[in-house]
């Protein structure tokens, strides 16, 4: 390693101490209330009409008939799948990784490297503030739904968990692929090849349960299915406390490896850039 | 005079603005929507002038006394709230092809030409607009680049042009369908002396060799005083001066410049003519030489007055400045 | 007359300069946009994996419908999708200035500005998908290609109007890029056969809100499913959002002009 890449400022790295993240969050929050309607709005078309279409789809596919089955679920399980993984949907993504990309294209990613916060991390606590309160209202919601339903407390606390850990390896590896517009004017066709990868494999449009066999692999070679298919297993039930724990522990490591492979990735392409910026 | 003979004629135009008022927090959200409060902004307030054809005039005013509105609606942008513009004989709200096809607006803020293309594929797009034939658009285009020295940026994207160049390719792009009057809005903003130099020996050349009306804001005041015969000042939204910029810097004040041998303080000279201190300066240059700012009506006054208490080794008188006088008509 | 098409070729040319000064970009583009394709196929392919047959749809019709939407998807992508994507940002900024002074329909100026040529792909693997899964989907060939151009364009004209239609409140609203961004949300139900849906659903969809139009009826039209009474529904309905948009669209220039200072 060259003395300049010792000297220069982490990206990741930030000064200690809780009190910059609290206040940022803080900020997340106020600023998602005071454009609550469109909050809402948002919530509303991102998470609705998905769930809608779907469970037109199940009802279509079954006919409404109760003892009928598709790939082995009930249309009573398709339909706690849906309506369940719901709660989850809202959680796991976000755009914070095309606003990185847009720092960088634009050049203002240079306001950042100057403060004593590292940049990756300060964008994720700004986008923080308002993923708790989505996450406080799915979790409200699930909470009135455990009256009335086989949802159980106990279970929606852990899947919750699980989803926010999610969260957190869904910014991560949105942050290693915004690395690419160091060396490319444009990177959004990355993150939007990725987007679209996640959204079928995380479990959002289609139980993975459904996916065929021979194709399973796939998506368990991913992380994607721990933002919405693992949460709403736990939350249904399906995955026991046991396994609740490996998929955390999965979970972990993959933060781990995210996180190394983002540092190394930053390090190297954070230079070309200042080499352009000057 | 002939009314045919204005390209531009004024009468009274009026514009206000509405808007909401919108008080802090949750409570002042609320009330956004039962009981909206409105605020109206008049930002002109009765405005006449006529401009002849072929004029080149100068727009001046403080931000947000009106010009750019003014602007707007000579091209068509926002109707007048009241009163009545017309420009080449036509409403430009009305906004008929046959004005818009003679008219043209630059504004230094707004980019019109497209930032990833190089400029010659923009002026293609123009072309295209104004329809203007094939061959006299590129004699055109060669004749202006040259004219403006960018002839060989012409396959450079835009975006990679300094900000001096981009300006002459928009100032280009604005004037290649000839339109007969021509707004400039802010040209010179954020251009080095020697560019805007350039810029303003072409748009007079411009003016004299095709008789195009021009109406230019700039708070450049040398942009003023060089190309425009003729200013309009507009302060808060009305029209406090017409006429030739001369006139304005003529009127009251102008300024002494004397070499003194006695040297006295900056506060004995003001206390001699019985005059402010802040009129008094030292040159700097020679720190014998006093700067006075005067009422021209004085003048012998003062001269009296100065050659009784000092001795003086020179005097010579110089003309304000028009950025001066501009000044403290915006403070006044 | 002759401006517009002037304008238009021009404007097609200089897009084509700016994706050849951005070919990396457009090459990577024209490949995610692949990758959207696959994923709709990918995802049927998982339902019908499942199951032979839903409300009356089987696998190849499904990707037959797929076919038509791509190939008319691709086509409002390519012309029109940027413009509409910075529309808000333009009127928000008072960018739409520019094009007020110009001798030319400013509508016309605002939504032919961005043309994006990585999409071009698509409509050829549209077509493709159409022309392989058509015998089996009932789709006769021949002379009947022609009304494939034609549901095509339909399918375009549709899009092109919902998200106006979706796009003409920025005039309105301080915010109005949150409505825009509903579309995208909608856009879900026109990317599935409308036989998936309930009754009701289905209604809105050739009415209030005619998604069905980008794929579900041209596929319906072309399978030999539906009668010529959609023809003239189809008319009717894009004749009103037309109609309506227009004065909406005027309506919006008058309140631009007297917001702006």
């Amino acid at each position: 390693m060259t003395d300049q890449a010792l000297k220069s400022p982490s990206p990741i790295r930030s000064s200690p101490g809780l009190n910059w993240r609290i206040a940022t969050i803080r900020n997340g929050i106020k600023e998602a209330l005071a454009y609550r309607g469109e909050f809402l709005l948002d919530i509303f078309g991102s998470a609705i009409v998905p769930v809608g279409i779907q469970l037109m789809l199940w009802t279509a596919i079954l006919r409404g008939d109760p003892n009928a089955s598709f790939a082995g679920m009930s249309y009573g399980e398709l339909m706690a799948y849906t309506w369940t993984s719901l709660l989850f949907s809202q959680i796991r993504g976000g755009d914070l990784d095309f606003s990185i990309i847009e720092m960088i294209r634009t050049g203002t990613l240079n306001n950042y490297l100057l403060r004593p916060v590292g940049v990756l991390e300060f964008v994720y606590f700004k986008g923080l503030g308002e993923k708790l309160l989505t996450l406080l209202f799915c979790f409200s919601l699930g909470a009135i739904a455990t009256l009335f339903t086989s949802l159980s407390l106990p279970n929606l606390l852990m899947a919750m968990m699980l989803a926010l850990l999610g969260n957190v390896i869904a910014y991560l590896f949105g942050c290693i692929l915004a690395t690419v517009a160091f060396y490319w004017e444009n990177a959004f066709a990355a993150l939007m090849v990725k987007n679209m990868v996640v959204a079928l494999f995380c479990g959002e449009l289609i139980p993975l349960t459904i996916v065929p066999e021979k194709y399973s692999l796939i998506w368990k070679c991913t992380p994607f299915y721990l933002y919405v298919f693992g949460p709403t297993q736990v939350a249904l039930g399906k995955w026991d406390s046991s396994i609740w724990l490996r998929e955390m522990g999965l979970g972990v490591l993959w933060t781990i490896a995210f996180l190394i492979l983002l540092h190394l990735a930053w390090k190297k392409s954070i230079h070309r850039y200042q080499g352009i910026g000057g | 005079m002939n009314p045919s003979d204005f390209a531009i004629e004024v009468r009274d135009v009026k514009r206000s603005f509405r808007s909401i008022k919108k008080e802090e927090g949750l409570k002042g959200t609320l009330k956004l929507l039962y009981k909206p409060e409105y605020l109206t902004h008049e930002a002109l307030k009765g405005v006449s002038f006529q401009i002849q054809k072929g004029e080149f005039t100068g727009l001046i005013g403080a931000n947000g006394a009106g010009k750019t509105t003014l602007l707007k609606i000579l091209s068509g942008l926002i109707p007048p709230t009241s009163g009545e513009a017309k420009v080449l004989g036509f409403t430009p709200f009305d906004r008929s092809i046959e004005f818009r096809k003679q008219i043209s607006i630059v504004m230094g803020q707004k980019a019109q030409l497209w930032w990833d293309l190089p400029a010659i594929e923009a002026f293609d797009l123009i072309r295209a607009l104004y329809q203007i034939p094939r061959e006299i658009y590129r004699k055109r285009v060669d004749e202006l680049t040259s004219l403006l020295d960018v002839t060989k940026l012409l396959s450079t994207q835009i975006r990679r042009l300094s900000l001096g160049e981009r300006m002459k390719m928009e100032v280009i792009g604005a004037i290649l369908h000839l339109p007969k009057v021509i707004f400039l809005d802010e040209p010179t903003i954020g251009l080095d002396v020697l560019a805007s130099k350039k810029l303003r020996e072409f748009l007079r050349a411009h003016n004299q060799r095709e008789g195009a009306t021009i109406i230019l804001t700039s708070h450049n005041m040398d942009d003023i005083s060089e190309l425009c015969k003729r200013v309009l000042l507009i302060k808060e939204g009305s029209l406090i001066f017409d006429g030739n910029p001369k006139r304005l810097t003529e009127q009251d004040e102008c300024v002494l410049k004397v070499k003194l041998l006695s040297a006295p303080t900056l506060t004995e000279v003001s206390s001699v003519l019985s005059i402010p201190n802040e009129q008094v300066s030292m040159d700097e240059e020679d720190p014998t030489t006093y700067v006075i700012t005067i009422t021209r009506s004085k003048i012998t006054e003062y001269f009296q007055k100065l050659l009784a208490s000092f001795q003086v080794a020179d005097i010579g008188i110089q003309e304000a400045s028009l950025e001066r006088v501009i000044q403290r008509i915006y403070q006044s | 007359m002759r401006a517009y098409w002037d304008v238009f070729k021009t404007s097609l040319k200089n897009n084509l300069v700016r994706e050849f000064i951005y070919r990396t970009n457009t090459i990577a583009l024209t490949l995610a946009d692949l990758v959207w394709v696959f994923i709709e196929l990918a995802f049927f392919e998982v339902i019908y994996s499942n199951t032979q047959i839903i409300n009356g749809w089987n696998r190849e019709q499904v990707f037959f419908f797929l076919g038509i939407f791509i190939a008319s998807d691709s086509l409002f992508t390519t012309f029109f999708q940027r413009s509409f994507w910075t529309f808000p940002f333009m009127v928000n900024q008072g960018d739409l200035d520019v094009l007020l002074t110009k001798p030319i329909s400013p509508l016309f100026l605002a939504t032919f500005r961005d043309i994006n040529f990585s999409q071009i792909l698509n409509l050829i693997l549209g077509l493709f998908i159409l022309q392989h899964y058509g015998p089996s989907a009932g789709f006769t060939g021949g002379w009947n290609w022609l009304l494939v151009g034609f549901w095509v364009l339909i399918g375009l004209l549709t899009q092109y109007l919902i998200r106006f239609f979706f796009v003409i409140w920025v005039f309105w609203l301080e915010r109005g890029i949150t409505v825009s961004r509903l579309y995208y949300q909608l856009y879900a139900l026109a990317n599935k056969p409308q036989g998936l849906y309930p009754k009701f659903i289905q209604y809105l969809l050739k009415t209030a809100l005619p998604f069905a139009f980008m794929g579900s009826v041209p596929a319906e039209a072309l399978m030999g499913k539906s009668t010529s009474w959609s023809y003239l529904l189809v008319f009717l309905i894009l004749g009103v959002y037309a109609l309506t948009l227009r004065s909406l669209w005027r309506a919006g220039l008058r309140r631009y002009q007297s917001a702006s200072s």
